[in-house]
């Protein structure tokens, strides 16, 4: 009897340490091509306040609207500019707000809040123990320390300075104002080179973990031709530079992790031979004007129409191999970015 | 040093008003007046401005109007207007007739105006042809009094919440030929007010708000001159300095941004007797300049000049022919699209008939521009006709377009020199019933606008003004007044309805509500008079908003009560006002706070009357 009743106890046991579900936030599978969230970035529209985060569910093609609000019962701000990773959390960048908010990358919970910027763009990580802030109004990049997460020192740039990217040892950050990339070097936060491109730098990735392609609009309210620069970030060196036909303003650079080719919105979406320095081909008639575009993880194409930029986004997501509409959803003002989650 | 500044100001201002009382006073009556046939009688407005609060600026004033909305930041930062659903580039200010709509953005900004400046707002008192560019959605006038040597002479003191402080006084005086009155006025608030931050949903978080102080100085000064065989000449000088901060909304952190403006304005006017019929000449000089700081320094200025001849005679006993011929120069200049310069030149031929039971006013209008191909054409068309007893019908057709403002077209970056005029058809339908004790009014009103330009985001990256000519915009509504006067006790009830949207041609009429634009805003007063005593209590009621033109996103609707209390001694008038009083929590634009209870005590000398030992009836 009693060895009946050990023998229940040690299955009930078992039955229940195996039923039990593991609370722990789940690591994001670097490796895994399935697709959990896609977090969507909506701008929405200058002092009106009007921002958000979304997440749509590729599996259940759900779109959670205003996420951020529903979690932490505050609204995003004014002009949430852009959505990083770093270490576990995300960085919303408010730009008009002049804030950025850490979430929690599984809760969208506020973790911490930054303040004391002018006008922020866009963040990277440039140590373990620093992400830079870049700004359009400042002239500075911030430095904010990932233990405190408060301003610990800036890097003077004149102008407005955009894109940040870590390549190498140095952070390499764009200009909208002036035809340079700016390399940094984080130990000591000093700028060490500036390398001529073309002006309004408005796209910036790092092509196969080695060189850095950075496109290059032409200055505004100008002919001026656009281009696409290709810095080796160990020689700190520019290597090729590739210039458009006249008329033609190229953007939103993006590289596809599944067939790493790269690939830009010129009005039309194009593949983009950054090596061989040509524009290979036309793969996708875009219907409409687009601000956002991005690849997920399994090579689909990811496309944001602000239709007249005061109404809901259009997202439509294009199959891989035959550019077909597999799904679209309606998100929210003015989408700007994804972020895909694995 | 500002504040050293306006207390001087104001010790200097109740210097001048012991001096000037020393003056002997008189009263002349007036030559004949010019007859107008271009303007017509006001639906609404506010007849007189003499009150005891709301002194340094209109948009508190206006904001318990439901014919207007105020579309007011917060402190004393931006407070621009619409009316009938129009957008504030579309809903213009004329003082005297002449256009305040800055060149540079078409707004105008209520917090600039000073309340104790004017006798009268009117509401549409102005044909379109008679407004020029701006107005396609309506207009407001602000008038002075013609004045007489005998101008009231008093001064007003007004200590309120927030450490708000004001001084105004209104001066007359006069020799033989020159009939003078002087306004003036200063003004301080550090607009401290608490206020539910964006946590207080979380933990009851109130802040105070911060960074919007402001001060005003400003004079108006009039004279009149007479002559023994012409008529009276009328010349106005403005000039007033406003410093202010601009408060953080609640999305933004901190805030650091100021501005300063300052204006000088003149204008004239005078009519002859030429022909049987009468010339009228109105012409003004306007010069504003502002600067904005933030992470930088910004300049502007702009100058509008303007000269107006307007020639009225009587064709038989009631026909009546009007013809107008318009010149006004336009100057911009700043930091952000270089100097800019604009010259109009229009002219207008008005037609009026009247008998004793119908009035018919029509006329067209012809405006050139030195920058555009375009001439716009207006027409108007207005009849009146009495029903029956106590009843009268009135009804009207106009056109009126707005020409792109000089921001639209170069700002840089986003500006458009491919603009075209906006350009909008109204119509208007009234009745009125007048007693003795019981007024009336009802209209209702459509407004189509065509060729919007609007500021969007695009794909570049920054706002771009567009040009909609694919899309038409409508406003109509109804809007109600009525007031009741039984002995001592006067009750008034003002309501408006408001559908404001748009859609695209060949689509079918979208029925979303345009954004910030409330579909209901009432407001009902009661006063009660006895003997020297005035007491009143009002509420207004604004119906919810919303902030997307999806109509997903709103601003809650909101109540607010107000309340005053007053005492006329011999010579002075003493009044507490509250306003706010239940605390109500409001945002008229999003995440800009508005303050909550207010509370004011004004104090009003009236020298006049101490001089003339005038005192009040019981």
């Amino acid at each position: 009897m009693i060895k009946t009743i050990i023998n229940i106890l040690i299955l009930s046991t078992l039955l229940f340490v195996s039923s039990c579900k593991d609370d722990a936030v789940e690591p994001i599978d670097s490796s895994s091509k399935h697709l959990k969230r896609v977090l969507v970035s909506n701008e929405g529209n200058f002092q009106q306040g009007n921002s958000s985060l979304g997440v749509y569910l590729p599996d259940s093609g759900i779109y959670v609207d205003q996420e951020f609000k529903n979690q932490n019962k505050i609204p995003m701000g004014d002009v949430l500019n852009s959505v990083r990773l770093i270490d576990g959390n995300y960085w919303c960048v408010v730009n008009n707000s002049g804030l950025i908010h850490v979430v929690d990358s599984a809760t969208f919970k506020i973790e911490h809040t930054i303040m004391g910027f002018a006008s922020p763009r866009q963040v990277c990580k440039a140590s373990d123990s620093k992400v830079y802030v870049t700004d359009l109004f400042s002239g500075e990049v911030s430095v904010v320390s990932t233990s405190t997460f408060k301003i610990i020192g800036t890097v003077k740039i004149p102008g407005w300075t955009e894109h940040c990217l870590l390549a190498g040892d140095r952070v390499f950050v764009t200009s909208s104002e002036r035809p340079y990339v700016y390399l940094i070097d984080p130990n000591d936060d000093q700028i060490t080179d500036s390398i001529k491109i073309g002006n309004s730098a408005n796209s910036m990735l790092r092509a196969d973990n080695a060189t850095v392609l950075i496109l290059c609009e032409g200055k505004w309210g100008t002919s001026e031709l656009a281009g696409i620069y290709n810095i080796d970030p160990k020689a700190r060196q520019l290597t090729n530079s590739f210039e458009f036909a006249d008329g033609e303003k190229p953007k939103l650079m993006r590289q596809n992790s599944v067939d790493k080719k790269v690939y830009l919105v010129n009005t039309n979406l194009y593949v983009l031979n950054a090596f061989g320095y040509s524009v290979d081909k036309k793969v996708m008639d875009l219907e409409a004007s687009t601000y956002a575009f991005d690849i997920d993880y399994q090579g689909n194409f990811y496309i944001g129409d602000p239709q007249d930029f005061v109404s809901k986004s259009l997202i439509k997501v294009y199959d891989k191999d035959n550019f077909t509409l597999l799904k679209s959803f309606a998100a929210g003002i003015n989408t700007n970015g994804f972020v895909f989650e694995r | 040093m500002i504040y050293r500044f306006l207390t001087l100001s104001i010790l200097l201002c109740s210097m001048y008003g012991f001096t000037a009382i020393a003056q002997t006073d008189t009263s002349y009556d007036l030559p004949v007046a010019l007859v107008e046939v271009r303007s017509e009688k006001p639906y609404h407005g506010i007849d007189s401005l003499s009150t005891l609060s709301d002194i340094s600026s209109l948009s508190s004033l206006l904001q318990k109007q439901p014919f207007v909305q105020v579309r007011a930041n917060s402190g004393m930062a931006l407070a621009s207007f619409s009316i009938r659903g129009g957008s504030p580039e579309q809903s213009s200010v004329f003082w005297n007739g002449i256009s305040l709509q800055n060149n540079t953005n078409g707004v105008v900004d209520l917090n600039l105006l000073p309340t104790s400046f004017f006798d009268k707002v009117e509401f549409n008192s102005l044909q379109s042809t008679n407004r020029g560019s701006g107005s396609t959605a309506g207009s407001m006038n602000l008038r002075n009094n013609k004045i007489h040597g005998d101008s009231a002479k008093e001064i007003t003191w007004t200590a309120g919440s927030f450490q708000t402080a004001s001084m105004s006084a209104s001066l007359g005086y006069r020799t033989k030929h020159l009939w003078h009155q002087t306004r003036v006025l200063a003004s301080k608030s550090e607009n401290n007010y608490p206020y539910r931050s964006i946590r207080y949903a979380i933990d009851r978080s109130i802040d105070t708000l911060s960074h919007s102080a402001s001060a005003m100085f400003g004079a108006l000064h009039q004279t009149t001159i007479t002559f023994s065989k012409l008529r009276p000449l009328h010349f106005r000088i403005w000039l007033q300095k406003n410093e202010r901060e601009i408060p953080a909304t609640k999305l933004e952190s901190a805030s650091r941004k100021s501005q300063t403006d300052e204006v000088a304005r003149v204008q004239g006017d005078w009519s002859f007797r030429v022909n049987k019929g009468d010339l009228r000449v109105n012409a003004a000089w306007f010069n504003e300049r502002l600067v904005y700081r933030d992470f930088d320094t910004f300049n502007y200025s702009s100058n509008n000049g303007t000269v107006l001849l307007h020639y009225v005679k009587p064709l038989t006993e009631k026909h009546k022919i009007g013809l107008d011929a318009e010149s006004r120069v336009f100057t911009a200049d700043g930091d952000t699209f270089y100097n800019k310069q604009r010259r109009e030149l229009s002219t207008a031929v008005h037609f009026q008939y009247v008998n004793e039971r119908l009035s018919i006013n029509s006329s067209v209008r012809l405006a050139g521009y030195s920058s555009f191909q375009t001439s716009p054409l207006l027409y108007h068309l207005s009849a009146s006709l009495p029903m029956a007893s106590s009843w009268q019908l009135h009804t009207k057709f106009n056109s009126n377009y707005r020409i792109p403002t000089f921001n639209s077209l170069y700002w840089r970056p986003g500006g458009n020199e491919n603009l075209i005029p906006e350009s909008s058809h109204q119509q208007e339908l009234r009745i009125q019933y007048q007693q003795r004790k019981l007024s009336l009014k009802i209209a209702a009103y459509s407004t189509l606008l065509t060729n919007q330009i609007q500021w969007l985001p695009s794909s570049k990256g920054y706002f771009e003004a567009v040009q909609q000519p694919d899309k038409r915009h409508w406003n109509r509504g109804v809007e109600l007044e009525a007031s009741y006067i039984r002995r001592k006790y006067k009750s008034s009830l003002q309501a408006a309805y408001l559908r404001s949207g748009e859609w695209t041609i060949g689509e079918d009429v979208d029925t979303k509500q345009a954004r910030f634009t409330p579909m209901i805003n009432l407001n009902h007063s009661i006063a009660y008079t006895p003997s020297r005593w005035m007491l009143e209590i009002s509420n207004q009621f604004v119906s919810a908003r919303y902030t997307d033109v999806d109509n997903t996103e709103q601003l809650d609707a909101y109540l607010l009560l107000n309340t005053s209390v007053g005492y006329r001694f011999a010579y002075l008038d003493l009044q507490i006002l509250g306003r706010n009083i239940l605390n109500t929590s409001y945002e008229i634009l999003p995440y800009r706070p508005m303050p909550g209870q207010y509370f004011e005590l004004s104090l009003r000398w009236r020298i006049q009357d101490y001089l003339n030992n005038t005192k009040p009836k019981k």
